[in-house]
């Protein structure tokens, strides 16, 4: 255990090069003595090495990277997560380094470095990072994978520098879509990538090419080994037929072709000619010839014909490609006769010959508009409604392809123009589930996803549904293209047989809500044979589903009003929230409450309480609330229940001598809410289960986010009727996270986590596949209700500042730490007077203080400038700033950290770079000012790249603009609050245009809570503290002291 | 689209309205062949004159083994390059001249035949016992003049993409006019025939012999067109690497390279700053692998661009298209089902 404890603190950051057609993977890691102190040697890295857990041939490369004073310089994802302190000072410049590597073929490159991400991306990550190398090489890899997917590569001819040739599989990148996305990809490599010094010149083409054709050829020759063509090729001698030589070099393992060297030449010059037809986008590089298939006119004679025998014209244009609005007709080309046209500062050069070039080039992909080249002004080919679908289905973006334009009718190819199938719910109105108040036995019925509504499928073109006559009349038709109501829409036959095999083997009846939802809003064409264009809902179904924007626009619900005995008052969208909450439970659906920090989910959640107890019938007991929360925020919740919600009885069941196993059956049910932990959850399981809850809340339900985590096991076999999770991360983006959220919420709503796995978060997290996204979002919309800060309807709801405090606890290093230095000081006053015992006690007050802050920034055991990050969860404020910065930085949002203590400041920049992986910023008074103005530009351009800022809070109360912060946190406490507020302001100031957030953080019974509550009271004595330090503190008496410093019970967690 | 249409019905406006019976003319004017799509703009064929002669007009000492003109007396030639050469000798010489050229040319009384970089050269057997020695020459161009070829020609995918396969491209003209220059001769004065026979002359270089060579010429450039720029002092495998260097901008891998580079627009054409200007971000990703999107999903049309290629570049009986259509077919969907196959992937935590 010891050892692989040892192995897992060592940082490693994984990096990947192409050399020698192989992929060369090597990882930095912090030797175990101070790498610094090494003299390593000549020509090597002191701190890289081969990754031994992955599995591939040992090797080395030379890579040529930054040194400084000769030694290679770690990486940036080394420096900030290993919590390697460097020096500001820049590279000397590039040197020849030897490293050791782990290389893959390319055929196993795919496999390794997805099992490297998932193993780097995993939760219980055994610290390996996918460092900027990796990165760029999965995502070649996965452009591979989506090439070969769509058919994008050609099979190539090879020449060595011998003359030797073998046949290759190669990505065809050259239309414009592939080319966009390589271009993406080029264009992002990290020049580490291309360090190795060989013949690719360091050139990010050229190594990418290199790399996505081996690795294209490996996966087409995997799939093409076992071969049903061996017969076929067999019977043929390669040594006398070119093709078979040729075709026998893709196939298998040996690409080489055997072949004289005359027959080589040829055969490269017959390959060489084939391919490059593709790269023929035309005669012109300044117009481009165009197709224009236009619907038939409708017969002004009347005679009607049938629509498979109407007829279609297709005429020809040239486009502009400086300006796409200039179009010329061919019609007008032959009218206008001449040699040269100028239009509109164009010029077209032989507009006649031009047409007639293009469209004979055209013709060889459409042999139909031959039937043009032999008119000697084409101005138009007509075609039966029949050649007309088939044009449109395959010649269409065959021709688009080679660089021609193609205008089809704008029906085609949008969902309004094909036939599909849409699911039709009913169900009850809202008002009729209302349940009659003067009928007891009328209480309102439980529904949820399981319930069983009404359903059928309808035949739908676009918004149009089809009743089965017109349905048959249309399948009838033995004609692809068909009108209905004027209006041509694409009938594939396929559709037509999907759709009456679906139909016939769904009649429609009844199913379980969460089982139509998923057919109507998840159903893959692939499953049901035709596209699924959506669900039509009427009575409480339509409401459920009106609100799925995941605003709350459409929110069609009933809007409670603030229970009468909350503390406070209720902002609008507050209202709007606890409205939905009720909604949602009200009829049996989990709901995820994930506004953003600071729009106050937990006062939303504490009216729910209310409202629940104010509209109850008399007679029921109201069944007990567990709230299960990460330790960091118990104190929150029992301080905000205690101002907003004093009649509701608050339980925390936390720390050693909570309340357990019977007795607690027995006592939760006379409580209205018990606040637990996740940690708990889990170990107390076995009775926590047995108690009959009302409802389960999570709060920071991303603590959830590992499906397979105990604690997230513990929590979706809590069995009760009422589920809420409240989250301010953007769950929508994690899908893991997502998937436990919403398994908790509506279990099994999204299926088994495997199947959503594949079917979801593999497509959308590895190949960011906006489909499948958009698929999930709206199945997941109906049950998340998420609110930011900038939204046009909620900025009008918030004050330009809010202030809150984050109660905070401690550990029990802390707590004994804190007990010591209480117990030695009181027992030193006991004895001194006068300076001395002032001494004395303001002595002990900074140690206080540096206990609460973090054990470490009083022990001094640890050094963060050259050291190794402190342990986060050694101090209770540590944690909590953590989660917290998490969640702002993925809402893209920028904070600002004060402290008071230079020293802290340090540890907490070393902590922070390690555990989130980025540049910290930090300014304090010894920081010289090129570097400060430096800092201040960094973060005030707002890339993403320095989201945080800490300042040491002298340094940070002189005149500094940083109006690109919406978070404040003082981590300690000044005690002034005109200090404080000189320092919030530095975010809160002309210019800034968001509401700016303020966290002072305040560890719950230390004397930091003491201090605040006579800050609060705002008594004589407060006058006095407020303006004054920390001096009146040493004039009070041991008594006073003691009652002010001793640590109260029940705040220390055990669970660090 | 309603933009575009406006604009299509502003180019109508300024002109006529098309006669009613636009669909189908039935009188057939001499028309231009698709396949030969830029050739010499709306020219009648001019061979009709040499197509109805069938009596032979010269009676030259026959020749053994000479080279002779392909082309029958009621073809047209099959290359623009071919058709386009004859029609320049046909101008420069006199009607019967040309036709007694012609007569020469089938009948192989061209003895050797030589293209010997700028100089073309033929030993014609004519009716007196020695042969004579015929030459043609065309312009020569100068370093910077080809420097300028090259140049415009690696900006038109087109031109590169035909010429690094060997091929002319039909329209490549388009490049020389702008730059003051011809590529194949388009008028008598173009090319520089000399004749030892004594018909010859400064004033009149055509005789039978210079038009003999000259079709003979028009026929292996017909062939192998690339050979035109041998003739103007540029060799084509000159023009082919500069082209290629140009195209990879200047780099190439280690490994066997492809016979086909292909050029990705905004990405092989966009060299990479060197290692040392780059050190600043040296661990840097770019910001745009963000957005890149690789979803993996069927294609629209199956095999589109085995669809594009069309018919094997080989000859024989051997199915090669049928079975890389196959290949195509095995290769994607194993790639969809390795995507979606749920035993590759772990099961539900719950069990």
């Amino acid at each position: 255990m010891s050892d692989t404890a040892v192995i897992a603190s060592a940082t490693r950051v994984i990096h990947a090069n192409w050399s020698d057609e192989r992929l060369h993977l090597w990882c930095e890691m912090r030797p175990e003595s101070d790498w610094f102190g090494v003299t390593p040697d000549e020509n090597s890295h002191p701190y890289a090495s081969a990754p031994d857990f992955i599995e591939g041939e040992s090797s080395r490369i030379t890579l040529r990277i930054p040194v400084h004073a000769g030694i290679p310089m770690p990486s940036h994802d080394m420096v900030n997560l290993g919590g390697i302190e460097v020096d500001e000072t820049p590279p000397d410049g590039l040197a020849e380094v030897e490293i050791p590597t782990v290389s893959i073929a390319p055929s196993a490159i795919s496999r390794v470095l997805e099992d490297l991400m998932d193993r780097a991306e995993s939760e219980d990550s055994d610290d390996i990072h996918a460092g900027p190398g990796v990165r760029y090489f999965v995502a070649a890899s996965r452009l591979v994978e989506h090439l070969i997917a769509g058919h994008r590569f050609v099979p190539m001819a090879f020449q060595d520098s011998d003359g030797s040739i073998s046949g290759r599989w190669q990505p065809w990148l050259a239309d414009e879509m592939s080319a966009r996305r390589v271009g993406k990809l080029v264009r992002s490599m990290p020049p580490v990538a291309r360090a190795v010094p060989d013949g690719h010149a360091h050139d990010a083409w050229s190594i990418t090419n290199e790399m996505l054709t081996s690795v294209t050829d490996a996966h087409c020759r995997r799939v093409l080994r076992v071969e049903e063509m061996e017969d076929t090729i067999e019977s043929a001698d390669p040594g006398l037929d070119h093709q078979v030589a040729w075709l026998t070099g893709l196939l298998g393992q040996i690409p080489g072709i055997r072949a004289g060297t005359g027959q080589r030449a040829e055969i490269a010059k017959a390959v060489r000619k084939w391919i490059s037809e593709l790269e023929d986008r035309g005669e012109s590089s300044s117009w481009r010839f165009g197709l224009r298939l236009s619907e038939p006119i409708a017969d002004t004679l009347g005679q009607d014909a049938p629509d498979e025998a109407k007829l279609w014209s297709m005429s020809f244009y040239i486009q502009s490609l400086d300006d796409e609005e200039v179009i010329l007709r061919g019609a007008d080309i032959w009218l206008i006769n001449r040699d040269r046209i100028v239009y509109e500062g164009l010029t077209l050069e032989h507009p006649q010959e031009l047409l007639m070039g293009e469209l004979g080039r055209a013709s060889r992909y459409y042999k139909k508009l031959e039937d043009a080249l032999d008119q000697s002004e084409p101005i138009e080919v007509l075609l039966e409604t029949q050649d007309a679908y088939q044009f449109l289905r395959e010649v269409k973006p065959v021709l688009e392809e080679q660089g021609f334009g193609v205008d089809a009718p704008a029906w085609w190819n949008s969902p309004t123009g094909r036939l599909g199938t849409r699911l039709r719910i009913d169900s009850d109105p809202l008002e009729s589930l209302e349940g009659d108040p003067s009928d007891p036995d009328a209480a309102p019925a439980q529904l949820g996803l399981g319930t069983l509504v009404g359903y059928h499928w309808e035949i739908a073109i676009g918004d149009t549904t089809l009743t089965l006559h017109e349905f048959e009349e249309l399948a009838q038709k033995n004609t692809p293209l068909v009108q209905v109501n004027g209006q041509w829409v694409e009938i594939r036959p396929e559709d037509v047989q999907n759709a009456i095999k679906f139909i016939s083997e769904n009649p429609g009846g009844e199913m379980e809500l969460g089982e139509a939802m998923q057919l109507a809003l998840a159903s893959d064409s692939a499953q049901t044979g035709l596209p699924v264009t959506g669900i039509e809902a009427t009575g409480w179904v339509a409401s459920l589903l009106g609100g799925g924007d995941g605003t709350e626009a459409k929110l069609e619900l009933p809007v409670l009003e603030t229970p009468e005995k909350f503390k406070g008052t209720l902002r609008p969208y507050q209202i709007r929230g606890l409205s939905w909450m009720s909604f949602m439970e009200r009829f049996g659906f989990g709901a995820c409450l994930a506004d953003d920090m600071g729009l106050g989910k937990t006062i939303q959640m504490i009216a729910l309480m209310q409202h629940e107890r104010a509209t109850a019938p008399k007679d029921e007991p109201i069944l007990p609330t567990l709230l299960v929360v990460p330790m960091s925020v118990i104190g929150n919740w029992v301080k905000e229940f205690e101002r907003f919600a004093p009649e509701i009885k608050v339980m925390v069941h936390h720390g050693v001598d909570r309340v357990q196993g019977d007795a607690f059956v027995e006592k939760a049910p006379k409580i209205d809410i018990v606040v637990t932990t996740y940690a708990l959850v889990n170990r107390d399981n076995d009775f926590l289960t047995q108690v009959k809850w009302g409802r389960v809340v999570l709060d920071e339900a991303q603590f959830v986010k590992n499906p397979a985590a105990k604690q997230s096991i513990a929590v979706r076999q809590l069995n009760v009727p009422r589920r809420i999770a409240l989250t301010g991360t953007p769950v929508e983006n994690r899908l893991s996270e997502l998937w436990s959220i919403m398994d908790f919420l509506n279990p099994k709503y999204l299926g088994p986590s495997g199947t959503f796995r594949k079917k979801f978060a593999l497509p959308i997290e590895r190949h960011r596949d906006q489909n499948k996204m958009e698929r999930l979002r709206s199945m997941v919309r109906p049950f998340i209700l998420r609110r930011v800060k900038t939204d046009p309807e909620i900025v009008s709801d918030l004050p330009e500042k809010i202030e809150t405090k984050d109660w905070c606890p401690l550990t029990s290093e802390q707590a004994q730490l804190y007990e010591g230095c209480v117990k030695r000081m009181l027992s030193d006053v006991e004895r001194a007077e006068g300076i001395h015992r002032r001494g004395l006690v303001l002595a002990a007050l900074i140690k206080l203080k540096q206990i609460c802050n973090h054990p470490a920034q009083m022990l001094k055991d640890a050094d963060p400038q050259h050291g190794r990050p402190v342990d986060p969860s050694r101090s209770g404020k540590c944690v909590r700033l953590l989660e917290q910065l998490g969640e702002i930085i993925s809402e893209g949002d920028q904070a600002l950290v004060f402290t008071q203590f230079r020293q802290m400041g340090h540890i907490l920049a070393t902590m922070l770079r390690h555990e989130l992986g980025r540049d910290i910023l930090f300014l304090h008074g010894g920081t010289p000012q090129g570097q400060r103005q430096k800092m201040i530009d960094q973060f005030q351009e707002a890339t993403g790249k320095n989201p945080i800022l800490i300042l040491s809070l002298k340094a940070g109360g002189v005149g500094l603009n940083l109006t690109a912060a919406t978070h404040v946190f003082h981590f300690d406490r000044w005690w002034n609050p005109a200090v404080e507020n000189q320092a919030t302001d530095r975010a809160y100031r002309i210019g800034q245009t968001r509401t700016v957030q303020v966290h002072k953080y305040i560890v719950r019974g230390t004397l930091e809570e003491r201090i605040d509550e006579m800050i609060e009271s705002k008594t004589e004595l407060a006058e006095n503290i407020i303006g004054h330090g920390e001096r009146w503190l040493t004039e009070l008496d041991t008594d006073r002291l003691r009652d002010l410093l001793q640590l109260r019970a029940d705040t220390i967690s055990d669970e660090f | 689209m309603a933009k575009k249409k406006a604009t299509t019905k502003k180019a109508a406006a300024k002109a006529p309205p098309p006669p009613s019976d636009r669909v189908v003319k039935s009188v057939a004017k001499p028309t231009l062949s698709a396949h030969v799509p830029t050739a010499p703009k709306k020219v009648k064929p001019q061979y009709a004159s040499f197509r109805s002669s069938r009596k032979s007009l010269t009676n030259p000492r026959r020749v053994r083994g000479g080279v002779k003109l392909k082309l029958k007396p009621d073809e047209q030639p099959s290359s623009w390059v071919t058709q386009r050469l004859m029609r320049v000798a046909e101008e420069g010489a006199k009607g019967e001249i040309y036709r007694e050229g012609l007569e020469y040319a089938r009948a192989g009384q061209t003895k050797r035949f030589t293209l010997d970089g700028t100089l073309c050269e033929g030993i014609i057997q004519g009716r007196s016992d020695k042969p004579y020695t015929t030459t043609l020459a065309l312009s020569r161009f100068d370093a910077e003049a080809q420097e300028q070829i090259v140049a415009a020609m690696a900006d038109q995918v087109r031109y590169a993409a035909k010429l690094l396969s060997g091929e002319l491209p039909s329209n490549i003209e388009d490049v020389f006019a702008p730059l003051g220059l011809r590529l194949f001769p388009t008028e008598p004065t173009d090319i520089t025939p000399v004749c030892s026979c004594p018909d010859w002359t400064e004033e009149e270089p055509w005789c039978k012999h210079t038009v003999c060579l000259t079709t003979i010429l028009a026929e292996r450039l017909g062939s192998e067109p690339m050979d035109v720029f041998g003739l103007h002092g540029m060799p084509g495998s000159d023009l082919v690497d500069a082209l290629r260097q140009k195209r990879a901008v200047g780099v190439q891998g280690p490994g066997p390279s492809p016979v086909l580079a292909p050029l990705v627009p905004g990405v092989s054409d966009a060299p990479s700053a060197p290692l040392e200007d780059a050190i600043d971000s040296f661990w840097d990703v770019g910001a745009s692998l963000d957005d890149l999107d690789t979803p993996i999903e069927p294609p629209p049309v199956s095999c589109v661009l085995l669809r594009r290629l069309g018919p094997s570049p080989f000859v024989g009986r051997f199915p090669l298209v049928g079975l890389l259509q196959t290949c195509y077919e095995l290769i994607g969907s194993d790639m969809i089902e390795a995507q979606s196959d749920p035993d590759s992937l772990d099961d539900d935590p719950n069990g």
